[in-house]
C-alpha cells in the first residue's frame, strides 16, 4: 500500500468548510463562579469532496469537539461551518435532517455509541428509518449489503444479534455500517480505531480506507497517532489547545514536520509502522495542557524546546503558509529571518 | 428479550414463582369478587346494620369448634318463602313452614330471632304461630303476633312488612318469656319469674334442668323441629317471608365482628380495594416520578435545577403527619388517599431515574443517534426510555406494597374511607370497640395477614423480576 | 468552603422542607375552606353563650336578633373572616410559627390545661424516648449484623437476612404491635397491654423505672423487629461494595490483620453512606411511631393525633401536631446532617 498512490487534493469548491470557528464551555465552578474552556479556540479548515483530512493532537486539544462542531452536534460559539456551501449552524429542522442524512459519525467508544437494546440489524436499519428511506424489504437490502460492507459475517447471523454479543471489533464494524447505509458524503470518524483491540485495528483501518476509497467520501479523521493520520489521511491538521499549530500534505507534515510541537509528536512516535503502535500516546515533556486558562503567546511556549524569551510568551504567532500547502503557527517560521533559517 | 422468555426466567427463580402464583391468586379472588359482591357494597351492606342484625355478635369461625373439646353452637338460618304445607280450617288456610333442626352443641344458643316479611291479606290479618318441638317430644308454643289490621281509611288489599320487615328477639320478647314460664311450670314444676328468664329463654328451651338449682340447665341435644303456622282468613292472603334464626357462638369461615358482620366477606372485598390502590398509586406516582426523572436527566439546565431541588425537598418531608393532616381536612375518601399517596410518592423515583438518565446520556448513544437525524424525541423515547423501562417496571412493582401499607396505616388511624371497606379499616373497629383487649383474635389477626401476604406477593415479584430485568445482569438476550 | 457547602445544602433543603409543610397546610386549610368553617364554629359558639347571656337583659326577641346579628359582624371583622384566607391565614401561619398555637377543643394536657401548646409540648419527651431507644437499638444491630454478615456473604444466614428484609417491608409495623398486644398481654399476660406507668403509677424513683421500662419494653421491640432486618441488609451491602474496592485488596495484600482492615479500612469508609441509610430511615420509623404509639396508647405525638381525630376531631391540635412534628423533624435532622458532615471523611479530605 505506497502512499504514492492517493490521489492528489481536489481543487475544487471544497465540501466542508470552517471558519474560525470556537467553542467555548462555560463550566461551574464552585457555589456562584464559572470559568470558560476554550475547547476550539479559532480553527478555519476546509475539506474537500472525497478528501480525508486528519486531526492530530494530545488529549484536550479540542479534537473531538472540532469534530462535534463540523458536524453541527454543538453550537459554536464564534465563526461558521458550511457543508455544501450552506450555513449548518442557522439550519431549520428540516434542512438540519437532509444534512444528517448526507453525513455521519463513528464515535470512539463501540460499546456506548449503540444501543444495547437494538438487534445490529434495528441499530443499521435505524438511520432509514429516521429518513423514512425505501420500503422493508429495501431497507433489508440496504442493511444487508451494509454489514456486507463492513464485513460482518455472516451477515444473516449478526443482524439478529444484540450488540452485548459482539465483540470490540464487531461493534465498530457495525457503527460503521450505521455510518455507510445512508451512503454519506461527509463522516466524521473520532478515533474510530482507539478502542479496539490492538489485533484488529490495522484491520479496521485498511477497511475505512478502503470504503472511503469505494463511495468517495470526504472524512474528518480524529486520531492522537500521527502515524495513523499519515496511513489514511491526505492533509494533517496538528491541534494543541483549541489552536491549528501546523497543517498540510500528510507527507509533507511527517517528512517535514516544522512546529516544535508537530516535531515531538513525531519523535514520540516509536517505531514507524503504524500498525503495531497506534496504542502509542506521544508523550511530551512538561504538564499536559489545560483549555481552561492558556498560556499566554505561543501556548506552547512553556513546553516548547525553542523557546525564544520575550517573543513568544508574549505575541501570538499566526498561523502562515510556510511552504506551498503547508501552514504553521510558530515564530521560528514567521518573516523572512524564520524562513531563511 | 421477548416477554415469554421474561416469564419463564421469573418463573424460575423462587421469589418470582412464589409472587406471580401469590398475584394470580388474588386476581381471581378479586374477580370472582367484582363478579359477585355489589359495587356498593361498602355502603350498602358493610356499614348497613340491618343485613347484619341476625348474625351472632364477635364469634370466632365456625371451624374453631374442631380445635375445641366442646363444640360451640352452630349459627343457624331458617328461611321459607312458598309454605311447606297448607291447610284447610274452619277460619281459613293456614300454611305452615316446618324446619327440622339437629342440635348438637353443649351450649344453648346465643338467641332466637324470628322475621316475617311480604304479607298481604285481603280483609282481616292473619295470625302467625311459632312452636318448638324438642326430641323429649315437648312441644311449646313460643310467639304469638296478629299482623297489625287496617288502619283508618285504608283500603285492602293490605300489605305489611314489605319496606321494613318485622323482626323479633325471641330471647327478650315478652310473649315468649311468659310462654317459656308456663312451660317450665307445667312440664318440669319449676316456677321462676320473667327477670330470671328474660334474656335467657335459649337455655330453658333447649335444655332440661339439672336439678341442681331452679336454674341450672344441661343443653338437651337431638332433634327439634321449629314450627311456623300463618292462620289466613281469606284464600289468596299470604305470608311472603318466614326466617327463624338460632343464633350460634361461632360463624362462618371467619367469625364475626362486634356488629355481627361477616368478616370473610370484608376481607374478600377488601382483596380487589387493595390491588386496585397497590397499583394504581404505584402506577401514577411511577409515571410521574419517571417522567419528571426523565426531564430533569434530559432537558438539564433550568428544568433540571427546579425538578431537583423539589424532589429533594418533597422527598424529605415527613409524609405521614402530613398524610393525616390532609386527609382529615379534605375528608376521607379512597381516591383522596391515592391523590395524596401519589403526591408524596415520586420524588424517590425521580432522583434515581434522573442519574439514570444522565448515566445513559453522557455515554456517546444520544450523540450518535443525534448524528443519525433523529429527534430529541426519538432519542427519548427509542433509546433512552427502553433503557431505563425494566428499572422502572421493578420500581412499580416495589411501589405498590407501600401504598397498600400507607392506607391500612391511615385507615388504621380512622382517616378510611368508610364507603369502602378495608383491611385498615376492619382492624381499626377490632382497635378502636376494644376487640384486641377481649382477645378476638379472628378480628385482628386475619385482615393483617391480608395485608401482609398482599404486599409480600408485589415484594416477591418485585425481586423475582429485578434480576431479570436489571440491565446489569442481563448477558445474553435471545 | 467544602465543608460549608455541602452543609449549606442539606441545611437549606431541610429549611425548604419545612416551609413547604407549612405551606401546604396553610393551602390546604385555606383552599378546602376548612380554616373559614372552623372560625364560623368558633363565632357561632361565642354567639350561643352570648345569646344566654344576654336573655337575661333584652326581652325582646326581635331586638335580641339585631343586637346578635351586630355582634356577628364584630365578630366576623375580628376574625378576619370577612377577609379572604389568602390574607388571613398568613398571619395565622405566623403566628403558628411563633409557637402560639390556639386552645384545644376537648383534649387537655396531663395537669389539665386546654393550650393546645401544652398538649403538645408534654409529649415530645415521650415520643422521643420511644423513638431514640429504638433507633438506637435498630442501628446498633445493624451495624454489629451488618457487618458480620459481610464477612459470611453467601451463607444461609445471609440468605436468610436478606429474606426477612424483604419480607419486613411488607409488614405493618403497627400490626406487630397488636399481634403482642394479643399474644404476651391478652394471653400469656406477661407484659402490659398499654399505656406508660400501671394505674397507680409507683412513686418511688426505682420501680417508676421499671415500670416504665416494662410498658417500652413491647412498644420498642415492635419498632425494632420491623426495621433492623432492612436495616442489616442495608449496612452489610455497602460494607460489601467497599470491601471489594482497592484500597482493601491492597491492604489485605500488605498483610494487615483483617481485624484492622475490617476496622480501618471498611468501616470507617463505610460509615457515610451507613450513616446516611440510617438518616432516611428515621422519617420511616418517625411514621411507624406515630402508629405504634396509638396501639400501645402510648403518650406520645403518635396518640395525641389518634386521640384528636376521634370522636369530635380537635382541628388544632392537629395542625399544631403536624407543625410540631414537622419541626421537630426538620431539626433533628439538621443535627445529624451536620454531624454527618463533620463526621465524613471524605467532606474533611478533599480540597
Ligand atoms: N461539554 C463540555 N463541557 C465542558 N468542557 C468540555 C466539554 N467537552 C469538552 N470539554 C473540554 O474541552 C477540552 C477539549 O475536549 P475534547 O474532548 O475536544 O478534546 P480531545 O482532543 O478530543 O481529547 P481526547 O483525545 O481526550 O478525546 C477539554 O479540556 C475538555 O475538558
Ligand atoms: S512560537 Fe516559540 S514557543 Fe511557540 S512553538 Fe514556536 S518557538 Fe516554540
Ligand atoms: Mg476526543
Amino acid at each position: 500500500m505506497a502512499m504514492e498512490t492517493f490521489p492528489q487534493r481536489p481543487s475544487s469548491q471544497p465540501l466542508v468548510q470552517l471558519h474560525d470557528v470556537k467553542v467555548h464551555f462555560t463550566v461551574r465552578k464552585g457555589l456562584f463562579g464559572s470559568e470558560s474552556v476554550h475547547a476550539v479556540d479559532g480553527v478555519t479548515l476546509d475539506i474537500g469532496a472525497g478528501e480525508v483530512v486528519a486531526v492530530v493532537g494530545e488529549s484536550g486539544s479540542g479534537k473531538t469537539t472540532l469534530g462535534r462542531a463540523a458536524l453541527g452536534l454543538i453550537r459554536v460559539t464564534e465563526g461558521h461551518v458550511s457543508f455544501d456551501n450552506t450555513e449548518i449552524t442557522a439550519l431549520s429542522q428540516k434542512e438540519q435532517k437532509a444534512f444528517r442524512r448526507r453525513s455521519a459519525a463513528i464515535f470512539q467508544d463501540p460499546f456506548a455509541s449503540i444501543d444495547p437494546y437494538m438487534t445490529a440489524y434495528e441499530s443499521v436499519a435505524e438511520p432509514l428509518v429516521i429518513h423514512g428511506i425505501g420500503s422493508d424489504s429495501e431497507r433489508r437490502e440496504r442493511v444487508f449489503q451494509a454489514l456486507h460492507d463492513v464485513r460482518l459475517r455472516p451477515a444473516q447471523e449478526i443482524a439478529g444479534k444484540y450488540p452485548d454479543l459482539l465483540s470490540g471489533g464487531q461493534r465498530q464494524r457495525l457503527s460503521i455500517a450505521r455510518a455507510l447505509v445512508l451512503q454519506p458524503q461527509f463522516i466524521v470518524a473520532d478515533e474510530p480505531v482507539s478502542m479496539v483491540d490492538a489485533s484488529s485495528r490495522a484491520e479496521l483501518l485498511a477497511l475505512l480506507r478502503e470504503l472511503q476509497e469505494r463511495f468517495n467520501i470526504a472524512f474528518l479523521y480524529i486520531t492522537h497517532d500521527i502515524a495513523t493520520a499519515r496511513y489514511f489521511a491526505q492533509r494533517i491538521v496538528v491541534m494543541y489547545l483549541g489552536c491549528v499549530v501546523e497543517m498540510g500534505e500528510a507527507a509533507d507534515v511527517v517528512r517535514n514536520p516544522m512546529h516544535p510541537y508537530t516535531q515531538a509528536l513525531i519523535a514520540a512516535v516509536p517505531e514507524p509502522d503504524p500498525a503495531n503502535r497506534l496504542h502509542q500516546r506521544p508523550s511530551l515533556p512538561g504538564e499536559p495542557p489545560s483549555p481552561v486558562n492558556a498560556p499566554s503567546g505561543c501556548s506552547f511556549h512553556p513546553r516548547c524546546a525553542s523557546f525564544m524569551a520575550g517573543r513568544c510568551e508574549l505575541t501570538t504567532p499566526r498561523l502562515l503558509e510556510v511552504e506551498p500547502n503547508h501552514f504553521v503557527a510558530c515564530f521560528l517560521h514567521e518573516g523572512s529571518d524564520a524562513y531563511q533559517n | 428479550m421477548n416477554t415469554a422468555n421474561a416469564l419463564r426466567e421469573l418463573l424460575r427463580s423462587g421469589p418470582g414463582f412464589g409472587g406471580v402464583s401469590l398475584l394470580g391468586l388474588l386476581i381471581v379472588v378479586a374477580l370472582y369478587v367484582l363478579l359477585v359482591f355489589p359495587l356498593d357494597f361498602g355502603e350498602s351492606q358493610w356499614s348497613n346494620p340491618i343485613v347484619w342484625v341476625d348474625n351472632p355478635k364477635a364469634v370466632p369461625p365456625a371451624w374453631t369448634n374442631s380445635l375445641r373439646p366442646e363444640a360451640r353452637p352452630l349459627h343457624r338460618v331458617f328461611e321459607g318463602t312458598e309454605p311447606h304445607t297448607v291447610q284447610m280450617a274452619r277460619s281459613g288456610p293456614v300454611h305452615s313452614w316446618r324446619f327440622p333442626l339437629n342440635y348438637a352443641s353443649s351450649h344453648p344458643p346465643t338467641f332466637l330471632a324470628v322475621t316475617l316479611a311480604d304479607v298481604t291479606y285481603a280483609e282481616r290479618p292473619p295470625l302467625v304461630l311459632i312452636s318448638l318441638k324438642r326430641p323429649d317430644g315437648k312441644q311449646l308454643r313460643i310467639y304469638r303476633h296478629t299482623v297489625r289490621g287496617p288502619r283508618e281509611g285504608e283500603s285492602g288489599p293490605f300489605s305489611r312488612y314489605g319496606q321494613t320487615p318485622l323482626r323479633v328477639q325471641l330471647s327478650t320478647d315478652e310473649a315468649t318469656v311468659t310462654a317459656v314460664q308456663n312451660f317450665l311450670a307445667d312440664e318440669f314444676d319449676l316456677r321462676l319469674d320473667g327477670a330470671q328468664i328474660g334474656g335467657r329463654v335459649d337455655r330453658f328451651l333447649f335444655g332440661v334442668p339439672t336439678g341442681d338449682s331452679e336454674e341450672a340447665f344441661a343443653p338437651l341435644t337431638g332433634d327439634y323441629e321449629i314450627i311456623v303456622q300463618a292462620a289466613m282468613r281469606e284464600e289468596g292472603d299470604s305470608v311472603g317471608k318466614v326466617r327463624f334464626v338460632v343464633g350460634g357462638a361461632v360463624f362462618g369461615l371467619m367469625g364475626t365482628d362486634s356488629l355481627g358482620r361477616d368478616l370473610a366477606r370484608g376481607l374478600l372485598f377488601g382483596v380487589p380495594v387493595a390491588l386496585f390502590i397497590g397499583i394504581i398509586s404505584a402506577l401514577m406516582s411511577t409515571a410521574i416520578g419517571t417522567s419528571l426523572g426523565i426531564a430533569s436527566g434530559y432537558l438539564g439546565g433550568r428544568a433540571d435545577i427546579t425538578i431537583q431541588r423539589i424532589s429533594d425537598i418533597v422527598a424529605n418531608v415527613p409524609v405521614l403527619p402530613l398524610l393525616i393532616f390532609m386527609l382529615f381536612i379534605v375528608g376521607p375518601s379512597l381516591w383522596m388517599i391515592i391523590v395524596i399517596l401519589v403526591i408524596f410518592g415520586w420524588p424517590g423515583l425521580t432522583i434515581q431515574i434522573r442519574s439514570m438518565v444522565l448515566h445513559v446520556r453522557t455515554n456517546q448513544l444520544v450523540e450518535a443517534i443525534q448524528s443519525l437525524g433523529a429527534s430529541r424525541r426519538r432519542v427519548m423515547f427509542r433509546h433512552i426510555l427502553p433503557q431505563i423501562t425494566p428499572y422502572v417496571f421493578a420500581q412499580l412493582i416495589f411501589g405498590a406494597p407501600a401504598a397498600i401499607l400507607s392506607e391500612a396505616g391511615l385507615s388504621f388511624l380512622g382517616l378510611g374511607d368508610p364507603s369502602i371497606p378495608t383491611w385498615g379499616q376492619i382492624l381499626e373497629a377490632g382497635f378502636r370497640t376494644g376487640g384486641i383487649y377481649l382477645g378476638y383474635w379472628w378480628w385482628i389477626v386475619p385482615p393483617g395477614l391480608c395485608i401482609v401476604i398482599t404486599a409480600l406477593t408485589f415484594m416477591l415479584l418485585g425481586l423475582g423480576i429485578e434480576p431479570v430485568v436489571n440491565p446489569r445482569l442481563r448477558r445474553s438476550p435471545p | 468552603m467544602s465543608l460549608f457547602r455541602p452543609l449549606l445544602v442539606r441545611s437549606l433543603t431541610m429549611v425548604g422542607v419545612f416551609f413547604v409543610v407549612l405551606l401546604m397546610l396553610v393551602l390546604t386549610l385555606g383552599l378546602t375552606g376548612f380554616s373559614d368553617r372552623i372560625l364560623a364554629a368558633t363565632i357561632g359558639e361565642q354567639l350561643r353563650a352570648e345569646r344566654t347571656a344576654l336573655a337575661e337583659t333584652i326581652r325582646d326577641p326581635d331586638e335580641m336578633e339585631k343586637v346578635l346579628e351586630k355582634r356577628r359582624e364584630e365578630l366576623e371583622i375580628f376574625y378576619g373572616l370577612r377577609t379572604p384566607w389568602y390574607y388571613r391565614l398568613p398571619r395565622t401561619a405566623l403566628r403558628v410559627l411563633t409557637l402560639d398555637l390556639g386552645e384545644a377543643r376537648s383534649l387537655r394536657s396531663f395537669d389539665g390545661s386546654n393550650r393546645v401548646f401544652d398538649i403538645v409540648t408534654e409529649r415530645v419527651p415521650n415520643s422521643m424516648l420511644l423513638l431514640t431507644t429504638s433507633f438506637i437499638i435498630t442501628a446498633i444491630i445493624g451495624i454489629v449484623g451488618g457487618s458480620y454478615l459481610a464477612t459470611r456473604q453467601g451463607s444461609w444466614l445471609d440468605r436468610f437476612v436478606s429474606g426477612f428484609a424483604a419480607v419486613s417491608y411488607a409488614i405493618p409495623t403497627w400490626w406487630i404491635g397488636i399481634l403482642f398486644i394479643l399474644i404476651l398481654s391478652i394471653q400469656l399476660r406477661i407484659l402490659p397491654s398499654g399505656g406508660m406507668y400501671s394505674t397507680p403509677p409507683p412513686t418511688e424513683p426505682l420501680p417508676r423505672f421499671f415500670d416504665l421500662v416494662s410498658h417500652a419494653l413491647l412498644p420498642v421491640i415492635t419498632l425494632v423487629l420491623v426495621s433492623f432486618g432492612p436495616s442489616i441488609y442495608s449496612i452489610r451491602t455497602i460494607t460489601l461494595n467497599i470491601a471489594q474496592e482497592d484500597h482493601v485488596k491492597i491492604a489485605r495484600a500488605k498483610g494487615l490483620p483483617e481485624s484492622r482492615v475490617r476496622l480501618r479500612h471498611i468501616l470507617r469508609v463505610a460509615a457515610p453512606p451507613i450513616v446516611t441509610g440510617l438518616l432516611f430511615g428515621l422519617a420511616g420509623s418517625l411514621s411507624g411511631s406515630i402508629l405504634v404509639e396509638t396501639v400501645f396508647n402510648w403518650q406520645g405525638m403518635g396518640r395525641l393525633y389518634y386521640d384528636a381525630l376521634a370522636g369530635t376531631p380537635d382541628e388544632n391540635v392537629i395542625v399544631a401536631l403536624t407543625f410540631i412534628f414537622t419541626l421537630m423533624y426538620v431539626a433533628i435532622r439538621i443535627v445529624l446532617e451536620v454531624l454527618y458532615v463533620f463526621l465524613d471523611p471524605r467532606v474533611r479530605y478533599t480540597d
